[in-house]
């Protein structure tokens, strides 16, 4: 399967993923031999329908109650943060709206 | 004061601590000490924890002074760095979390906690776990203790590279595709990928949702069955963990294997397979016949394409879950002054994240966006309930499975490193239990001419774990493959 730089900058861009000129070069060879090797799978054949599901545990996945509960704290989970504003309170970001 | 406690098999740890023989402190020190030693060369750990080590051996004491026989008292452990700890920095080996400290633990880190283990650092591997090599790590490779010019085999390369370094008595590791098994397999380590459900993934970073596991590696079978005993059970913040009771696996190691069927697939055997590998994986499955196995041949038909469904399903999940690192709430953040929101995601994952990182979100949001989903994911997703099928149908004429872990012994630093497919292929042989959800276990079966470890494989039926270890330790009754010693560390004691 032929990949072009713009099929690269297209998926980078959905990916939110800057990536230096080069990067874009190289990302491009190696895409297109994983994804020409991967071609292998048209070779099969499957009947039925639907993807079915897989990835789930043998006996399915719990549910749990819906319960109120404590969840983290702010004051645990801001010292972490790279930029907070200037009370402490909010993760501060780059404006998102004009 | 120097001592050789670390040495000592986890059991025979566990043991000696138990009936007073030695001390928690005595032993702490003494993987503080080999870490002091090999780390130079070997580079398993990204952090060692020797103070908390200090206390949390203490803290043993005291609580098997009072007759608690918690089940890891006073047992030193590494932990793979992608496992969330309390005021410990966890790295996931990359640089967009280089100074990442959590808040939390882990599930598993709460569990051997309570049962008393000691935490003396965290290990080195693939950035977010994405790698066959150890090579992808944001803060340079591990070595391979049996060969300082091999890899120890990724992405849970650290974690098998310092128990095989005697740095710890166990480690954690995960495995999505062979992460724990390939790396036991290169370092003569034993490495257990439990049933998909059996282990709480609460505080590990997510690589491939539908895949990731947690399991212990280990020097014996036994050792390892002594940990997942620990780590294994259900928790309400793991919706995918089953509500199964977990067996006493120490007590499943009877050494009796008579009438175990033990299928023998043919397409884990082809021609080209490494000469001595396949030796190796024969004599150990003609001493469990000895033993009173019945060898069995199956066909697991679609195992030439697991790789290729791998690599899609892996990094798709991966493109989804790898989306939290955007450099709002935690890890790094990369700006100028003038960037938008979207400027700033952008600079901050390219500075972030290392070639392979970026290389797999980028192929998993090819497979997941328009116009390719269908050919791509859905195709992958179909082909994995007939690698699945394949298993179903194999177990119903033997028990469980044997088959090298993989297809060569560890390979030299940087030799695959330009190709990222020939480095994908190593994963030959782990990828399709991580595809059907079953367990895997790798244990030493041999070595090469040049000295370097062979790995058996074997993989069980959906929540037999007992099964695998019964097996792999009635092996290690009859051979002493996992008592022999890196080189470098008769070197290290010389010096």
């Amino acid at each position: 399967m032929a990949v072009t730089l713009e099929d690269v900058d297209h998926v980078a861009r959905l990916a939110r993923l800057g990536l230096a000129d080069e990067e874009r070069h190289a990302l491009r060879a190696d895409l297109e031999s994983i994804l020409g090797y991967v071609d292998l799978l048209r070779e099969l054949e499957i009947p039925g329908e639907g993807p079915g599901v897989e990835g789930l545990p043998e006996d399915g996945c719990r549910e749990r109650l819906d319960e109120v509960r404590q969840s983290q704290a702010a004051d645990l989970v801001l010292p972490a943060a790279p930029t907070v504003d200037l009370e402490g309170r909010f993760f501060r970001v780059p404006k998102v709206l004009d | 004061m120097v001592n050789d406690l670390c040495e000592l098999s986890l059991v025979a740890a566990r043991d000696a601590l138990r009936c007073g023989e030695i001390r928690a402190l005595d032993l702490a020190e003494s993987c503080l000490e080999r870490i002091n030693t090999v780390e130079p060369e070997v580079r398993a750990l990204l952090t060692v924890t020797a103070e908390r080590a200090r206390a949390e051996a203490a803290l043993a004491e005291t609580r098997l002074a009072a007759g608690e026989r918690g089940a890891l008292l006073g047992i030193p452990i590494v932990l793979k760095d992608l496992v969330a700890t309390r005021g410990v920095r966890t790295t996931c080996g990359s640089r967009i979390l280089e100074n990442w400290v959590p808040p939390y633990d882990a599930d598993c880190v709460e569990r051997l906690q309570q049962a008393g283990a000691v935490l003396v650092g965290k290990s080195n591997l693939d950035e977010f776990a994405m790698g066959s090599s150890n090579e992808n790590s944001a803060f340079g490779p591990t070595h391979n203790p049996w060969d300082l010019a091999c890899v120890p085999g990724g992405s849970s390369g650290g974690s098998a590279a310092a128990v095989a370094a005697r740095e710890c008595a166990a480690a954690l590791g995960t495995d999505t595709g062979g992460s724990i098994r390939l790396p036991a397999s290169f370092t003569g380590t034993c490495g257990l990928k439990p049933t998909y459900g059996r282990v709480s993934r609460f505080g590990l970073a997510a690589y491939a949702s539908s895949l990731d596991q947690i399991g212990p590696i280990t020097r014996s079978a036994a050792d390892a069955a002594a940990v997942l005993s620990v780590i294994a059970g259900h928790d309400p913040r793991d919706s995918t963990t089953s509500a199964r009771p977990v067996p006493d696996y120490e007590a499943a190691l009877t050494g009796d294997v008579r009438g175990l069927r033990i299928g023998v697939p043919r397409e884990y055997f082809p021609d080209e397979l490494n000469p001595a590998v396949r030796q190796a994986v024969e004599n150990a499955l003609a001493i469990l016949v000895e033993r009173g196995a019945e060898p069995v041949e199956v066909s697991l038909p679609h195992s030439r394409y697991a790789v290729a469904t791998y690599y899609l399903l892996a990094p798709a999940e991966a493109s989804s879950n790898l989306a939290r690192y955007d450099g709002v709430r935690f890890g790094l953040r990369v700006a100028d002054p003038h960037d938008d929101l979207l400027a700033m995601y952008q600079r901050t994952r390219d500075a972030g994240f290392g070639a392979e990182v970026k290389r797999r979100i980028l192929l998993g949001t090819w497979a997941l966006s328009s116009g390719y989903y269908d050919a791509y994911y859905l195709k992958a997703q179909r082909t994995r309930r007939l690698v699945r099928q394949d298993f179903e149908t194999a177990f119903q004429s033997c028990d469980l499975l044997l088959a090298p872990t993989g297809a060569t012994t560890a390979f030299q630093l940087g030799e695959r490193t330009a190709d990222p497919l020939a480095m994908y292929l190593s994963d030959v042989f782990t990828i399709a239990a991580n595809l059907a959800g079953i367990p895997g276990l790798s244990v030493p079966c041999g070595f090469d001419s040049k000295l370097l470890p062979i790995g058996l494989q074997l993989l069980g039926r959906w929540f037999d774990e007992a099964s695998l270890l019964r097996t792999a330790d009635a092996l290690q009754r009859d051979t002493d493959w996992h008592l022999r010693r890196p080189p470098l560390l008769k070197t290290a004691e010389t010096r």
